[in-house]
């Protein structure tokens, strides 16, 4: 019945997701920290990678790296508008009211957003044939070309990050100004712009996610809600504000999530997840590795 | 014409008002202090010069160039920098990351390294230990690292928040003279302070800030002598 | 005019709404009126009650309408599998959210803000999922059939009954905003740090907030299960909490007034916009985006600050 084989290409799936959900949580965990703001409407900038990738591959007929660049280039441009135009107004305002704020904010971006999507795309699913054809084997197990340019791809991406946040001078800000923004203003930091660039980054790399996953998964207007879902767990799991931990967390959850179901049936699925969620956050306030107190 | 000036300056918070027609001025390469208790407003006084607190009414110009409500990126990059409460330093990053902070705008990051080797011959034990994680650090450590980032930007002004909070007196020796070798290379320095004695004896000239309003001002020795000032604050 | 505006003390007004509601039904004889502002009155009383958590107290729960569908399914069930009658239905449906509302209360009290959002929508979801697949039980998706609680047809008994628990739940509410419990609660909310070095037991304040407040939701959730006539999961769905929330938001939380404004408003505005079906949504959307830029106090918190105007002459 479950044989060895069929365990070990599960696990590999969960890795190719897995390496999805990091981008996703890296950039929820990463508006979390610089903007102080937990972004519900961070799903839709999922989507709506899936469906620029939808219209680039279906229109324009791009291969897979120019599609996700192209992508990434558009909502990196949406994410820091949203920021301008609905976050950046609220800065002003004590603490309680920007938390707040912000949160109700983002859950009627999210609101819009989807059912924008709804009128302009319509609600029918749409999906894309797999970026490569053919499958491989290696070792004991065979899998396909195309999951594992998605898994590389991903890869690449997180790759990227890390050395953007680490190595660079506006990794440097952004570390700044999540941990200390008044020291970080102080010191010459721009505030301001950093956050737009923050807000961009973060919409960006959930888009990369969406281009990426678009063949396994299909897009339609309310896909942002189940990511969003996933990515809270994510990031909860491995603590809010840490991008290590976010990356942790995605690859687990990713893999525990694709042997589930060859266990569980997914419908009590979301109920699994949901559960862990408020357990952790019962006896752990601090997610597992979070830096910030919950 | 002072280097800067502070003229009659109102700051909220909410809807209370906590600074009423403060004002003050610092001369070049003068040691100012403000003194007074906690809650007077002195803080918020220094967050106002620094553009990280609105001003209502009045104004605050620097070299006669109206500064009031710039941001603070900006205040910065004309010059003046500050080292708040706590030393401002970030404490998951290493020594070396915090000092890189305060050489972030585009003209201090091209002299980056040639301040830091100014700042490591002023602190040589942050030389030492310059991969450590700044929350690591000790009290004195740590007041040294917030001094050292707010050298990074080669400020010609250079505003102290409570810089002897939490150290020992030993320490706070050690603090006065940095702060009076500063001076010596020429840059001019705003002090607040809670301890009345240190701030008048490094400084020329006190300022007291009481409730939110400037009470007294002057030659720090003349001060010293003041009836006033000694009983509310040196306990005559 | 001005005077008389600043100058008409609260009773007064309450009293005359009061009145125009009771003749309303008398004087408006169209049914589909009545069924408006019915609902009205339902999402009224779940908009106030969550607005003492959110609005006043700070508490962050985006999780209420868990106890409203809680409230809903056991009454429902209860009458038809235990062959309980509506009224004792309606109380077990109370008693139901507030068990619930113990549960999930506890991890909130050691989180803060967004956090207890999030785990408040979770266990909502939970209790959805829980809902929609335990398909023997509930019947899921299919819909569950729920006998009335009033003999025969019609509007106006369900309508003078919803107004009785919306009058009852306001004087309720009103008293507690004026006690030392709006007192603390108000200070909660402002700065937790602040009222726990008062030395007061917070976490009591909290579970009492949670409780009461869940158990007028859960009870009204079980009115409207047996009013509506068919129940779905639908009734726990994030949908009716985003609802909840605009009309609170719209209206002006931290306010009496302000829920009460909200859920009619918004009622009659969704009614208005049934035909254009997505659109509707996208505007709940703009709504949300232009009232947190522009009214953040919502109407009621506007229309506080315009009384003032006028009291002070000006």
């Amino acid at each position: 019945m479950y044989n060895l084989e069929i365990i070990l290409r599960q696990a590999f799936y969960g890795l190719v997701l897995g390496s999805n959900y990091v981008l996703i949580a890296a950039g929820f965990s990463l508006v979390w920290g610089v903007v102080g703001v937990m972004n519900i409407a961070h799903g839709e900038f999922f989507m709506l990678g899936a469906y620029a990738a939808y219209f680039i591959l279906t229109f324009l007929g791009w291969n897979l790296f120019l599609t996700t660049i192209a992508a990434m280039a558009l909502i990196f441009l949406i994410g820091v508008f949203f920021e301008k135009m609905t976050i950046d107004p609220l800065r002003p305002r004590k603490k309680l009211d920007y938390d707040m704020g912000t949160l109700i904010m983002t859950i009627g971006i999210s609101i819009f957003l989807q059912n924008l999507a709804l009128i302009v795309f319509g609600p029918k699913y749409k999906g894309v044939p797999a970026y490569f054809d053919g499958m491989v084997r290696l070792g004991p197990i065979i899998m396909s070309y195309d999951r594992i340019a998605i898994f590389l791809v991903a890869l690449l991406l997180i790759g990227i990050l890390l050395f953007l946040i680490k190595h660079t001078r506006i990794g440097l800000a952004l570390r700044a100004v999540s941990e200390n923004p008044d020291g970080a203003a102080l010191a010459g930091i721009p505030i301001g712009r950093v956050l737009y660039f923050a807000f961009g980054l973060s919409a960006s790399f959930a888009g990369a996610a969406g281009v990426l996953l678009i063949p396994i998964y299909n897009v339609y207007p309310t896909v942002g809600g189940n990511v969003i879902l996933l990515a809270f767990s994510i990031v909860i799991f491995g603590g809010l504000g840490s991008v290590k931990g976010a990356i942790y967390a995605g690859f687990l959850i990713g893999i525990l999530e694709s042997l589930a179901v060859l266990f569980i049936s997914s419908a009590w699925k979301d109920v699994i997840v949901f559960a862990i969620v408020i357990l952790v956050l019962t006896f752990r306030p601090r997610g597992l590795m979070g830096t910030k107190e919950a | 014409m002072g280097l800067l000036e502070i003229q009659r300056i109102n700051c909220f918070y909410g809807n209370s008002q906590v600074l009423w027609d403060v004002s003050l001025a610092v001369n070049a390469n003068e040691i100012v202090a403000v003194v007074g208790s906690n809650g007077a407003g002195k803080t918020t006084l220094l967050r106002a010069i620094s553009g990280l607190h609105k001003i209502s009414g009045g104004s605050i110009s620097w070299k006669g160039r109206d500064i009031g409500n710039t941001p603070p990126h900006q205040i910065l990059e004309s010059g003046i920098s500050q080292i708040p409460e706590g030393a401002g330093i970030f404490p998951y990053m290493t020594v070396l990351e915090n000092l890189k902070i305060g050489a972030y705008s585009r003209k201090n990051w091209k002299n980056r390294f040639k301040n830091l080797e100014k700042v490591f011959s002023l602190f040589p034990e942050l030389r030492e230990r310059r991969n450590q994680l700044a929350g690591t650090l000790s009290g004195g450590e740590r007041q040294m690292l917030g001094i050292g980032k707010g050298l990074m930007s080669s400020p010609e002004f250079l505003i102290f928040d409570e810089p002897s909070f939490g150290l020992s007196p030993k320490l706070v020796l050690k603090l006065l003279d940095t702060i009076s070798e500063i001076s010596k290379q020429g840059v001019t320095i705003l002090l607040v302070e809670q301890n009345v004695h240190h701030a008048m004896s490094l400084s020329h000239r006190v300022y007291v800030l009481e409730n939110g309003r400037m009470v007294k001002g002057g030659d720090s020795r003349t001060l010293l002598e003041d009836d006033y000032v000694r009983r509310a604050y040196l306990g005559a | 005019m001005k005077s008389f505006i600043a100058n008409l003390p609260n009773k007064r007004w309450f009293a005359l709404a009061g009145l125009l509601f009771l003749l309303f039904p008398v004087i408006v004889n169209d049914s589909y009126f009545h069924h408006l502002f019915i609902l009205s009155f339902i999402f009224a009383i779940f908009v106030s009650s969550w607005n003492i958590l959110f609005g006043f107290m700070g508490v962050f729960s985006f999780g209420h309408h868990a106890f409203f569908g809680v409230g809903a399914y056991v009454s429902a069930l209860s009458v038809v599998k235990l062959g309980f009658t509506p009224w004792i239905g309606l109380f077990l449906g109370g008693v139901a959210a507030a068990l619930a509302s113990l549960i999930i209360s506890w991890p909130t009290f050691r989180l803060k803000g967004p956090y207890i959002a999030i785990v408040t929508l979770a266990f909502a979801e939970v209790l959805r999922i829980i809902c929609s697949n335990w398909v023997d039980l509930t019947r899921g998706q299919l819909g569950l059939s729920v006998p009335s609680i009033f003999v025969g047809a019609g509007r106006i008994q369900p309508y003078y009954f919803v107004f009785l628990m919306f009058a009852a739940t306001m004087i309720i509410l009103n008293k507690m905003i004026h006690s030392s419990f709006g007192l603390v609660a108000i200070s909660i909310r402002e700065s937790q740090e602040a009222a726990e070095s008062l030395g007061i037991s917070l976490i009591g304040y909290k579970r009492l907030a949670f409780i009461l407040t869940s158990f007028i939701v859960g009870v009204v959730g079980a009115f409207y299960a047996h009013y509506i006539g068919i129940l779905t999961p639908d009734v726990m769905g994030s949908n009716v909490m985003f609802s909840v929330l605009i009309m609170g938001l719209f209206g002006g939380i931290g306010t009496l007034l302000g829920p009460v404004l909200g859920a009619f408003i918004l009622t009659f505005l969704a009614e208005s916009l049934r035909g254009l079906e997505n659109y509707r949504f996208l505007i709940y959307g703009l709504v949300i985006i232009f009232t947190v830029l522009f009214l953040p106090r919502g109407l009621a918190g506007g229309l506080g600050r315009l009384r003032t105007v006028y009291r002070k002459g000006g």
